[in-house]
């Protein structure tokens, strides 16, 4: 069995005023791009460009190459310039700190009238950096070519944790924006006051259940509380708090190691677990060949 | 739309006898990965997890090993695990000892065959994202176009080979969607995309601009490598 490691004693308080919420179902039809377009001056119709149309959502672009894909399962949606999204033109050099960059970015989030403080928070903040060199390891060049911001929702004065529950701002080297990427559930009601949390125990034996099994080290790195929110591609109908526990998994060889993320439900009146389950699957038929 | 043929591993479970920590989402991101690229029509070749996943399957037939058969054998192979790096040499964990209980990327010719594209969905790709370890991919590269994985440490987390299938596999630039896709949990970390070139510009240009589309315009000699990266 491994060894699970947790050298501090992680106790929370529940903050006043937290609930579970019950979420909006998302309703992306070619009526919810026009209404998330108008706000970047999009006029998303047949005649001022192209509709597409798959399972996973709608997107559309236009002529000034700005375009917006909503995703059906979560509502979220990525506003981006097709050509300038994380572009290079091969001489930019972006020098820029990170309070300028964040600065700007939110300059973008009000424009657009998008959710800002106090309902988010700055996570961090990440330069793109291009390089080539030649195999003979001359003519190695660097540059930043962008940057971007991230932040995360706020609510009830706990963080946005998992996937979702963040927005991205995008800038190419003359700080100009270059996309904005919003993954951000709609509330619909409150479904139920928090009644308490549970012991931040049971977290650390649904981190035995799951990484517990093998060899090696699991050391635990972090835990925090928060609201969870789920990815692009995933139904969610509650937005609740978890207990998210970081994991540094060390193997017998020190030279193997791996992060990992286990978000646990941490009210006692949860609904159903934090995550979908992982897929069940047969073991495969042992290979021969 | 350019039709390719993917290829995806996974180890989850390590039963032995080779032995590392057992792992939760390695089959969920390369599984994901596939039946994301089928979905729009990519063809699916195999799918080994835990014990059927072979180093052998990635080692070059010059150092005794099956990886025309396998890897090379497809055009986008996807390789969710451990992964450890010395500085010079990356290696990937297998619990079946297959023959051997680590892949090492100094007995690699990718693309010597069919592959085009493949992600290490594992740590250490390289330890940084500086031209001196960056070069260590020079020797593995001899012919695919394109390398994807991250510096240093990656986060087990599932739903990156998904989205990076879906955007793959409908003809997204592959840099960019990895970089956006492969850190779409919200977990700190940093991914990476190296390209190949025979020249300084093609490198550059398939870095910035290929997509599967560009699956038969193929590298005659791994010159020049051009990255891209967050940090």
């Amino acid at each position: 069995m491994a060894e699970i490691v947790c050298e501090r004693d992680y106790k929370f308080e529940l903050p006043a005023g937290v609930n579970i919420y019950r979420l909006r179902r998302p309703d992306i039809t070619q009526d919810t791009v026009r209404r998330v377009g108008g706000r970047f001056g999009l006029r998303p119709t047949v005649d001022s460009g192209a509709f597409i149309l798959d399972a996973r959502g709608i997107a559309y672009s236009e002529a000034s190459a700005w375009g917006l894909r909503l995703f059906r399962r979560s509502g979220g949606w990525q506003y981006r310039h097709a050509t300038r999204w994380q572009a290079d033109d091969g001489k930019g050099h972006l020098i820029i700190d990170d309070e300028e960059a964040a600065r700007l970015a939110l300059d973008a989030i009000g424009r657009y009238a998008l959710p800002a403080g106090p309902e988010v928070e700055r996570m961090r903040v990440e330069r793109l950096h291009v390089a080539h060199a030649e195999r003979r390891g001359t003519n190695h060049e660097e540059r930043i070519v962008g940057v971007r911001v991230l932040f995360r929702r706020i609510l009830d004065g706990l963080p946005a944790e998992g996937p979702g529950g963040k927005t991205v701002v995008y800038l190419d080297h003359e700080r100009e924006l270059t996309g904005i990427d919003h993954l951000w559930h709609d509330i619909e009601s409150v479904h139920e006051p928090v009644r308490r949390l549970r012991p931040v125990e049971e977290a650390l034996e649904e981190v035995r259940r799951r990484y517990g099994t093998g060899e090696g080290r699991v050391e635990v790195t972090g835990l925090r509380l928060g609201y969870f929110e789920l990815g692009w591609d995933e139904d969610q109908e509650y937005l609740q708090p978890a207990y998210v526990v970081f994991l540094r998994l060390g193997s017998l060889d020190a030279r193997f190691r791996m992060n990992a993320m286990v978000p646990v439900a941490a009210a006692v009146n949860a609904v159903g677990p934090i995550e979908p389950a992982l897929p069940t699957r047969e073991p495969q038929a042992r290979r021969t060949g | 739309m350019t039709i390719v043929r993917t290829g995806v591993e996974w180890i989850n479970t390590f039963s032995g006898p080779c032995k590392q920590n057992n792992l939760s989402n390695r089959a969920n991101d390369a599984e994901g990965f596939q039946n994301a690229m089928a979905s729009h029509g990519h063809t699916r070749v195999f799918d080994w997890g835990d014990g059927n996943a072979w180093e052998t399957d990635f080692r070059a037939p010059a150092f005794g090993g099956d990886a025309l058969d396998w890897s090379d054998n497809v055009h986008f192979c996807y390789f969710a695990d451990h992964g450890g790096n010395s500085g010079s040499v990356f290696q990937i964990g297998f619990t079946a000892q297959h023959t051997n209980c680590l892949g090492s990327s100094d007995q690699w010719k990718l693309g010597a065959k069919s592959l085009k594209w493949i992600v290490f969905d594992a740590c250490d790709l390289v330890l940084q994202a500086d031209a001196t370890n960056i070069s260590e991919w020079f020797g593995p590269m001899q012919g695919v176009h394109m390398v994807f994985g991250f510096v240093g440490l990656g986060y087990d987390d599932g739903g990156r080979g998904a989205s990076f299938g879906n955007d793959a596999g409908s003809g997204a630039v592959l840099s960019n969607a990895w970089l956006a896709d492969a850190v779409a949990s919200g977990s700190n970390q940093t991914a990476i995309a190296i390209a190949a070139g025979t020249t300084q510009a093609d490198a550059i240009n398939r870095r910035d601009n290929e997509c599967i589309n560009w699956r038969d315009i193929d590298i005659a000699s791994t010159n020049w490598l051009a990255w891209k990266w967050y940090s």
